[in-house]
């Protein structure tokens, strides 16, 4: 089998001939750029500046020495913008992170260092509207700064203030996607995920739009996540209008990349906590679920892709709802979270989702431990996770900034070696 | 107990805010004491709705309705709180530590512990140990809680931990420490007095530490 055969065996809940592995080609299941930095030196791989390819988490395009070397099977196709509304023209501009590590950001990005250290970034690098992103001195991320102005609750404006918020992909984006695509199908091997979005429906992370020039309505998080319960039907207008918008811009990326991407990307909306969901059952059946059923319907209806959706946290009370609703694919499968037991999840859910992630522990086994913790928990999660198909390996969610070298190299070979081991050694 | 202390909780569990204020208003135009009031309506409410967070009944939406519901009652009842030299319960700093900007956990923990009667005093995110050790003098609190997200900002919980100790609040306030990386044993490992892996608990657990100090 090669990547390609191997990825669609698994997401067909079929035994491929080897755990198939994730390094970098979404949004969360990617690596900062300074673990990337340090990963290449320590592999020694020629030192190079590092290309952001999503710019608040700082995230490191892989390039393909590295995929080679963590036989990595998937790669993304990713959106010819950056999270800042920033264009990829082509031409770069050097960014410096806090601990030194050179970076390479598209070049209509503007930014300003603080006296303290710290760095703020502009939406569309545009100087003339508030800054959106704060990086702070020693961090390795951008963190969303709040900037809409009060809302008026007795007269709420759902459309009007999301109309800069969504937008109907342009020709120019879809010629893109669609070049990209045949070069990624018949230049490579690699399994082809379409890092889309789109139908992230309320996803903290974005409501508060970095993005846009002068974010208006209900953004803030607090006000968000109230508004569920107390102006249901601005959040469900909200919802409706971006399900319109998603359905139009499913047609017109389905008309571009046609067949070419085995799974699309469809949502980063974190329904779980560290000790539960962010919500109750019901809430998400009535506000949530059925907007994701008519994404997902329509993918299903129209195309031969799977449907991938990322949620942090503990979710078991929302997974059969999860599969219910048309999702193939959920990542990074939080077993750090209450509850996210991968005997449980592959038991009860394993014949109907497809566990993406889910390999090493992000919040204190691969930071803090030992290359060899490291190891033993990612050959022990093995075989579990990826009984029946129905797995790719990946950590739990970005390998962040300060991550050790040694370690994540120790994760990733701990599944090399689990492969040669059980499968036979490879070319 | 009075029927309008019960409808107050009942209405703030479900985070009816307008007309948890109405009915704040109403009990005090019965003549029930302003600290009545509070601590049999409206903290009783939220105490229902924090042991339902903490048994996953009802979740972060249900709790930030119901402390805006709540918010809406004291500031009905404030200007009598006053008037009638009622105390608070004790008296917490809370913040999220320098290099780290996440807040959803420190402010439902800020919720929570409104919610069983302190006064909090937010210093929002990123701030530094000497900023605790500042606000925790100047509004003479019993209590300094720290959060983290991020395994590269919680060291610095030590920092306040021994800011605290190099001042003269030594051993005069407690310092709890949470957030998704934080455990008891990290906790005890740099010296924090509590550790709580939830909301709900930390806000139990600092009105024992407030009661104890107070005894």
């Amino acid at each position: 089998m090669n990547s390609r055969e191997r990825v669609i065996a698994a997401i067909n809940h079929k035994e491929p001939d080897r755990i198939p592995i994730d390094f970098g080609a979404t949004g969360q299941t990617g690596i900062n750029v300074c673990a990337l930095y340090r990963l290449r030196d320590y592999l020694g791989l020629p030192k190079k500046d590092v290309d952001v390819f999503e710019v608040i988490q700082m995230l490191g395009v892989v390039d393909e020495d590295l995929r080679q070397i963590m036989k990595s099977d998937v790669i993304g196709l990713n959106h010819p913008e950056d999270s800042m509304g920033v264009p990829d023209t082509g031409k770069k501009k050097k960014f410096i992170m806090p601990d030194g590590t050179p970076c390479l950001l598209n070049a209509g990005n503007e930014w300003d260092v603080d006296p303290d250290g710290s760095i703020y970034m502009y939406p569309q690098g545009d100087r003339s509207a508030p800054r959106s992103v704060k990086m702070l001195d020693h961090g390795y991320f951008f963190n969303i700064i709040d900037r809409a102005p009060e809302y008026d609750e007795d007269n709420l404006t759902p459309r009007e203030d999301f109309k800069n918020f969504f937008s109907v992909m342009s020709d120019e984006t879809a010629k893109y996607y669609e070049n990209e695509s045949k070069r990624l199908y018949d230049e490579t091997e690699y399994a082809i995920i379409g890092n889309l979005a789109g139908a992230g429906f309320g996803d903290p992370g974005a409501i508060p739009a970095p993005f846009e020039k002068h974010p208006k309505g209900i953004r803030k998080f607090d006000d968000w996540v109230a508004a569920q319960l107390m102006y249901p039907e601005y959040v469900e207008e909200v919802f409706e209008m971006q399900t319109e918008y998603m359905l139009k811009n499913l047609q017109i990326y389905k008309d571009a990349v046609g067949d070419r991407i085995q799974i699309v990307w469809i949502s980063g909306t974190d329904f779980g906590t560290q000790n539960g969901p962010f919500m109750s059952k019901d809430l998400f059946e009535e506000l949530y679920k059925p907007y994701y059923r008519r994404v997902c319907d329509w993918v299903h209806n129209n195309t031969n892709w799977k449907t991938y959706i990322h949620t942090c946290g503990a979710i078991t009370t929302l997974l059969d709802d999860i599969a219910d609703m048309g999702v193939d694919i959920v990542n990074p499968v939080q077993l750090s979270a209450k509850g996210m037991d991968a005997q449980l999840l592959k038991d009860k859910w394993g014949d109907r989702l497809v566990f993406w992630g889910g390999g090493v522990d992000t919040q204190h086994t691969l930071p803090s431990g030992t290359p060899e913790e490291v190891a033993a928990q990612v050959t022990e999660r093995l075989p579990v996770l990826s009984r029946g198909g129905g797995y790719v390996f990946n950590t739990i969610h970005n390998i962040v900034g300060d991550t050790k070298a040694e370690n994540i190299w120790a994760a990733f070979h701990a599944v090399h070696e689990y492969n040669d081991r059980h499968f036979g050694r490879q070319g | 107990m009075s029927e309008i202390l019960e409808e107050i909780s009942s209405l703030l569990q479900k985070g009816r805010a307008p007309k948890v204020k109405a009915a704040v208003q109403q009990a005090l135009d019965q003549g029930i004491p302003a600290s009545t009031i509070l601590q049999d309506g409206l903290l009783a409410g939220m105490d229902v709705v924090g042991a339902k967070f903490k048994n996953n009944e009802v979740f972060v939406p249900e709790v930030l309705v119901a402390a805006r519901a709540m918010n809406k009652g004291v500031e009905v009842l404030r200007p009598y709180l006053v008037s009638d030299g009622v105390e608070e319960k004790g008296v917490a700093v809370i913040g999220t530590v320098k290099g780290d900007m996440h807040d959803i956990g420190k402010n439902l923990v800020r919720m929570m512990l409104e919610g069983k009667g302190l006064r909090v005093i937010d210093l929002g995110v990123d701030v530094a140990p000497e900023t605790f050790v500042d606000a925790a003098r100047e509004n003479g609190a019993q209590l300094v809680c720290c959060s983290a997200l991020l395994t590269t900002t919680m060291p610095e919980m030590k920092n306040v931990v021994d800011a605290v100790n190099a001042s003269e609040l030594k051993g005069r306030v407690k310092i709890m420490v949470g957030g998704a990386p934080i455990t008891q044993e990290y906790a005890d490992e740099i010296g924090a007095d509590c550790y709580t892996p939830d909301a709900a608990t930390a806000a139990e657990a600092a009105l024992h530490l407030c009661e104890q100090m107070s005894a």
